[in-house]
């Protein structure tokens, strides 16, 4: 019997960086196939667990060697924070309009999220300069912490993150939003 | 082209930091005339407008580098070229090896370019002077309160009960601003000025630190010692929202004023007296400038001393004190080119490839390339394309001749210019620059306090073949085949103001073309974080600093060649060089409008008449100074001697910017008279958080010439 999405989340954990290459793309599909909303609710932390497994593993290897992992990875994430976004409606709607891109040195990894309309929205690839309100880029350890909500500014100043967009919204939205989203992926 | 024109006349003056709104009057469409200026640079606008030596057309370099043979060109022609060894430089060794350099000439002009070119060309390496101009206090302000503190368009003078010029002759730089300062002083306020020379403000001082130049940090320290230890310090503020204050004030313990009285040429009641002021008179606010917080090797420490001073008394963001610019004007945020330029960023890839990346990792965040890494990358081919705008870089910059022999080294050098200079005189290209009353703009007004943008559609039409200099990056750009972002100017115009929700045409239609902006004090009151620092509050203890590895806590650092350091140099060059901003001439622009070369013919050695007696120098003789770089052996540069009797007898004031575009091509005497011409890039040490070598506090030998 397939072990279900929590069991199957335990197991990637302790994966070493080739064999997650090899396990992560059915995994997603398994989520997929599951439904993003009932994989959220059978395994509590779901994303949050996935960042940090990246975080961890060697990720230029998993850029070099399966680019196409983190496109699926950065989908799902954000159908999940989506998902999970559903119950802060009034919130979002008061966070306001707000568009994000990600970008990375070291891996292709791209993407992009969206407050519009009290909801979130995203997934990979980035959306145009001209419709951007931010970016973000750095190595993708760091663009990955970001998405878990944390955040230093010691590293804007120190080449370790780069933030393009006007500097006020930092504070005022870009990075109060990775929070949001660090802890919606909890 | 045809466009909108101006319908009232009015518009931003551009020729320094002040922008004065001024009204142009015009006859037969051209500028006759302007209003409401407030210096001479503002008074001859037409002057340079109309100038016969003008450039009006595109040209191309024939012959040599520098060699004085150009053929007109038509503007198809330029772009497509330029376009094509662009092209050809990126793909041969990569985009970042084109430079954007920006100077202050046409300010922010160039900015926007350079804000255009990062994105255009997909480059990190641009430059401006700002590494030796700004960037320091830029670099300091960020890490200790999360934006700009000490600048000139921080103080809020109006409502200030104790007035600080500390390195600052507001008198000549911001000669708007001061009548704002002066109104202040009429009505009571105090003034402490921290200046070498009897600038006018100095005459009116309560207190005038007549400090050896390089020693800022000494005095600071002293003064944060006496506010600390007496109790002076808002206790509140400090308990609430700084990180730090016990570790700064077990730091400051050995900086007493008997400690920094022999440094600073300061008597220690002097130091005293001045902190207590500072400690009891409140609100106090602060302008700081080169002459404390740039161009010398302590200058980012220079100026924490003097965030940390407005903190601790509880100065910053109060009406009277120090407005957090950024975050008071969070709007003005959103168009403003100072904001802009760090906002708009390359590709992670062209990050890379930035010029000091590692080596002073915070100046990626101000956006300026390591100065003396890009000289030396035009002799090593890391340099391989520059497109300078607004910038006359061979004076502008420090090894004056190692700059024009390394421009002559790269592949491409493409300057947009209004006149030759002897940056033009090595280009490939020199484009005829459209000048600021004959272009569409958008720029924020930062007055008293700042708290207006204002859009305005250009005066008259460009003369010649001028253009708008953002256009002809976009145009290239777009020869080049590049992502263009804008489609041309007015839609990067409309980008600006995003945020406002408004057009540039609706902008320029509003009452006076100004938009205004809210001005809300102690921000931080409700704000989360209260600041944008690692720790939320102001970092008296620099987290930031930290990281880099430079000392968190504010220090003082003697200047490699000082009466202290080496004293047997002293003997052979008795005097201290200091630079003097004129009233005459923006930096190195106007020497060619007559009006303006009257005020200022020839440069000028400001010197103490005894001093100079002694080596037989009367008022009005050439003079020449030489320095201790063995670099520069046998090299000297000529002022003529000014007798100035409360000018220290250790110390000397040169011009600074000098070249004589009445002199041979391509030199231009750029040489002659320029300080420039006799520092080195080559040896440190240089500020470790921006790179820039010590280039005032000079240590220099002063001779009759004799022809």
């Amino acid at each position: 019997m397939e072990k279900n999405i929590d069991e199957k989340t335990n197991d990637i954990l302790e994966m070493s960086t080739e064999r997650l290459i090899y396990t992560l793309p059915s995994f997603i599909d398994q989520i997929r196939k599951n439904g993003i909303k009932k994989s959220m609710e059978e395994s509590p932390g779901l994303l949050y667990r996935l960042l940090t497994k990246l975080e961890e593993s060697d990720l230029p290897k998993i850029g070099a060697d399966a680019p196409e992992i983190l496109d699926s990875f950065m989908d799902v994430f954000w159908e999940g924070i989506a998902v999970k976004a559903e119950s802060l409606r009034p919130y979002l709607e008061r966070f306001g309009d707000f568009t994000v891109n990600y970008e990375t040195f070291d891996t292709p990894l791209k993407a992009h999220a969206r407050v519009s309309d009290g909801k979130i929205t995203g997934g990979s690839g980035m959306v145009k300069f001209r419709e951007q309100d931010a970016r973000w880029f750095g190595d993708t350890k760091e663009v990955l912490a970001l998405l878990r909500g944390e955040f230093s500014m010691v590293k804007l100043f120190t080449e370790k993150l780069f933030f393009e967009g006007f500097l006020g919204l930092v504070q005022k939205k870009a990075s109060p939003f990775n929070a949001l989203v660090g802890s919606l992926a909890m | 082209m045809q466009s909108k024109l101006s319908k009232n006349g009015h518009f931003i003056c551009l020729r320094c930091h002040q922008k004065c709104y001024l009204k142009a009057v015009v006859k037969e469409g051209k500028v006759t005339e302007v209003k409401d200026a407030v210096c001479i640079k503002g008074a001859t606008i037409p002057d340079l407008m109309y100038h016969p030596d003008r450039i009006l057309y595109p040209m191309k370099r024939l012959g040599k580098r520098g060699e004085g043979k150009w053929e007109r060109i038509s503007w198809d022609q330029a772009t497509s070229e330029i376009a094509s060894k662009l092209n050809d430089i990126s793909e041969r060794y990569g985009s970042h090896t084109i430079y954007v350099v920006t100077g202050s000439g046409q300010k922010h002009i160039g900015w926007q370019v350079e804000t255009l070119g990062k994105k255009l060309f997909d480059t990190a390496n641009t430059h401006g002077g700002r590494y030796t101009c700004i960037i320091p206090e830029v670099m300091a302000d960020f890490a200790t309160v999360g934006e700009l503190l000490t600048y000139e368009f921080n103080p809020c003078y109006k409502d200030s009960n104790l007035i600080v010029f500390w390195g600052a002759n507001p008198d000549v730089g911001t000669p708007a601003q001061v009548r704002e300062a002066r109104a202040a002083l009429k009505k009571g306020a105090k003034l402490i000025v921290v200046d070498p020379r009897p600038i006018p403000m100095a005459k009116k001082a309560d207190v005038w630190l007549r400090i050896r130049p390089g020693t800022d940090a000494a005095l600071g320290l002293a003064m944060l010692h006496v506010i600390i230890n007496e109790e002076l310090y808002d206790k509140d503020f400090v308990g609430r929202y700084t990180y730090g204050f016990e570790r700064l004030k077990e730091h400051v313990q050995q900086f007493t004023p008997e400690w920094a009285a022999p440094i600073t040429w300061l008597k220690e009641e002097d130091i005293i007296k001045a902190a207590r002021l500072l400690g009891t008179v409140r609100p106090w606010c602060l302008y700081a400038r080169c002459g404390s917080v740039s161009q010398q090797i302590n200058s980012a420490q220079n100026a924490r001393c003097m965030a940390c001073l407005l903190a601790i008394t509880g100065n910053i963001d109060v009406p009277g004190g120090n407005t957090l610019f950024f975050r008071t004007f969070t709007d003005a945020m959103l168009m403003d080119t100072y904001p802009m330029r760090p906002g708009i960023r390359p590709s992670p890839n062209a990050e890379k490839g930035f010029m000091g990346a590692g080596k002073y990792p915070m100046m990626h965040f101000g956006h300026m390339c390591d100065m003396p890494g890009t000289v030396r990358g035009m002799y090593d081919g890391k340099v391989r394309g520059m497109w300078i705008v607004a910038d006359n870089l061979v004076v502008a910059e420090q090894d004056s001749w190692k700059v024009f022999e390394g421009l002559k080294k790269i592949d491409l050098v493409v300057v947009p210019e209004l006149f030759m200079t002897p940056t033009a005189e090595v280009a490939d290209y020199v484009l005829p620059a459209a000048h600021y009353a004959e272009i569409d703009n958008l720029v924020g007004t930062f007055l008293e306090p700042y708290d207006y943008a204002t859009a305005y559609r250009k005066i008259v039409e460009p003369q010649g073949e001028c253009w708008d200099d953002r256009r002809m990056i976009i145009e290239v750009a777009k020869k080049a085949g590049r992502e263009v972002f804008w489609e041309d100017l007015e839609d990067f115009l409309n980008f600006r103001l995003q945020y406002f929700g408004m057009t540039f045409d609706e902008a320029c239609n509003l009452p006076d073309g100004k938009i205004q902006l809210p001005k809300p004090w102690r921000r931080y009151e409700t704000s989360v974080p209260p600041f944008q620092t690692p720790s939320g509050k102001v970092e008296l203890y620099s987290t930031v600093f930290e990281a880099i590895g430079v000392p968190p806590l504010p220090t003082f650092v003697e200047n490699p060649i000082s009466p202290v350091t080496t004293p047997e140099i002293f003997e052979d060059y008795p005097f201290i060089y200091m630079h003097i901003r004129l009233t005459a001439f923006q930096h190195t622009e106007g020497r060619q409008i007559e009006r303006q070369r009257k005020m200022r013919p020839d440069p000028i050695l400001e010197i103490n008449p005894e001093a100079a007696t002694k080596l037989g120098i009367k008022e009005g003789d050439w003079v020449k100074l030489e320095v201790p770089t063995p670099k520069f052996k046998g090299k000297y540069i000529k002022f003529r001697a000014k007798f100035v009797p409360e000018m220290d007898p250790r110390l000397v004031g040169g011009d600074h910017g000098w070249w004589f575009p009445e002199k041979p091509a391509p030199e231009h005497g750029f040489g002659d008279s320029n300080i420039n011409a006799i520092l080195s890039l080559d040896t440190g040490p240089y500020e470790p958080t921006v790179g820039n070598i010590q280039c005032r506090a000079i240590a220099c030998k002063v001779t009759k010439f004799e022809e």
